[in-house]
């Protein structure tokens, strides 16, 4: 009798996990295109950025031009030395926030100048600062608003444009 | 032939030209480089761009991470930059007008318009911010959405001015991808009525359909009223402009906050001024502290004004509940004070 409960109970839990399935909200996963442009196409509609997203824009940035694997990415990044968060790999599909993007972006352009900065070069909210003081961001930004895919795009353009006028 | 018929017939002939004078332009892509591809107005594949290809009104423009492209019309060259997106709007000539618009999505593009070639010129570049013009200028326009719409003028002057996306014609809204999917909910395609112009007439119920009714729109561009309806944005679209000439810059960061118009002198005294804003204080605190300090910068004038303003009303919504309860109507001791002319 106890043997058929948990059998039941078995059946229930499985029927509901394949009922949930259809109904999950896939829509955190990062884009995926069949080549650069297309990939921009599909961000620039995004509603929300995730973190797999932003890696794969900061690449770019340092002109990674190989598949597109998160993995590979931070690999990359790695060797250009640019400071992430260690566990970033398992925050793929969270939502980006401007406060990891602030932080990537800050750190991949090397412009961590204030003191505070430079003595916590991890910290979201002093890359945050950073960026609004450069002009990629607005002055009411806060490190836990989100960021949608034309957000991070616009960001990108904002990035190559510094990166020129450098040169 | 009579004389009479032979007036007629010569009155006609220079009455024609200027009803069939508006013709749509077609522009070029010159000096294409890196990642640039086109989707024409109507396909849904995308093309790579190739130099010397033909842009009609209406086509989709990318540039990708290096991305380069100039698009070329008849007086006007506009330098693409990369990871720009755009559509092209309506762009024709008339007899004393040349009319182009950009949709601008993302990215920044830069416009030279010829001053010199005898016609009038209306350039303009839309954001989901604001509407950047130039009469014969070289501008440069940027939108980033988490920053908003900058504008600088190189040369000569223009103009910027802060448009709510909502009261854009649903076309348009619909070509800047900012239109809510799902035409009948409220706000979406479906629910805009804007009574001026031609892009506000039609009242659409799909975004294919606000689609095509862009299409048409273009092409009654051409039909010969062009002149009359040339604004997408008409004046009553415009709350308010901001003149921007040569030198200048203007920072649109929504329809409803435009920093205004910043000249190297402005930026310098403002930068002058010192902040005395605590250190270590959250976004919240320093909201709080900006709105405290925008207080006591009114004129003691302007709060003593409104104080008596409000003063007023208190007394003659007294006196009307007074009167309505069956009390006793207003006397000439009991009126409120007159209010200063």
């Amino acid at each position: 009798m106890r043997a058929q409960r948990t059998a039941i109970i078995r059946l229930l839990v499985a029927l509901a996990f394949f009922l949930y399935l259809p109904l999950t909200d896939f829509r955190h996963a990062a884009v995926a295109g069949n080549d650069e442009n297309a990939y921009y196409r599909k961000l620039l509609v995004k509603r929300e950025a995730t973190v797999e997203d932003a890696i794969h824009v900061v690449a770019r940035f340092y002109e990674y031009e190989g598949e597109t694997n998160m993995l590979k990415e931070l690999n990359f990044l790695l060797e250009k030395n640019v400071a992430f968060r260690r566990d970033i790999n398992k925050m793929a599909g969270q939502p980006l926030t401007k406060g990891d993007i602030a932080n990537l972006m800050m750190n991949a352009m090397g412009k961590r100048s204030g003191m505070m900065s430079k003595m916590f070069p991890n910290n979201q909210r002093y890359a945050l600062r950073e960026a609004i003081k450069s002009g990629l961001f607005g002055g009411d930004s806060t490190v836990m608003d989100r960021v949608a895919g034309n957000e991070l795009l616009g960001l990108l353009g904002q990035m190559q444009e510094k990166k020129e006028a450098k040169k | 032939m009579a004389p009479g018929m032979l007036l007629v017939v010569a009155l006609l002939g220079l009455v024609a030209p200027t009803l069939t004078a508006a013709e749509i332009m077609a522009g070029r892509l010159t000096g294409v480089k890196g990642n640039v591809e086109v989707q024409k107005r109507g396909a849904e594949e995308w093309t790579a761009a190739t130099d010397g290809m033909e842009i009609q009104p209406g086509d989709r423009i990318n540039a990708g991470f290096n991305g380069r492209a100039v698009l070329e019309f008849e007086n006007s060259r506009t330098e693409i930059r990369p990871v720009t997106q755009f559509v092209v709007g309506r762009a024709f000539t008339t007899n004393d007008l040349h009319y182009t618009e950009l949709f601008l999505q993302v990215g920044k593009v830069l416009s030279e318009v010829n001053p010199n070639n005898g016609k009038q010129n209306r350039f303009n570049v839309t954001s989901p911010v604001a509407v950047a013009g130039v009469r014969g200028t070289k501008q440069e326009v940027r939108f980033a959405p988490a920053v908003g719409m900058d504008v600088k003028i190189h040369e000569g002057h223009g103009v910027v001015s802060p448009v709510s996306a909502d009261k854009l014609p649903p076309a348009v809204q619909q070509l800047l991808q900012i239109a809510p999917k799902g035409g009948n909910r409220a706000g979406g395609v479906a629910e805009l009525r804007e009574e001026g112009g031609k892009g506000g007439k039609t009242d659409v119920a799909t975004p294919k359909e606000a689609v095509e009714a862009f299409n048409e729109w273009i092409q009654d561009a051409a039909g010969g009223a062009a002149g009359e309806n040339a604004g997408v944005l008409d004046a009553q679209t415009f709350e308010y402009s901001i003149p921007v000439s040569e030198g200048q810059s203007a920072s649109v960061v929504s329809s409803i906050d435009p920093s205004a118009v910043v000249d190297a002198a402005q930026t310098l005294a403002k930068e002058a001024v010192a902040d005395v804003t605590p250190a270590g204080l959250s976004s919240k605190e320093e909201e709080a502290t900006a709105k405290y300090t925008e207080a006591l910068t009114t004129t003691v004038s302007e709060t003593q004004k409104q104080e008596q303003s409000a003063l007023n009303q208190v007394t003659i919504q007294e006196n009307i509940q007074s009167t309505q309860s069956g009390g006793t109507p207003p006397t000439a001791t009991n009126l409120p004070p007159a209010r200063p002319q």
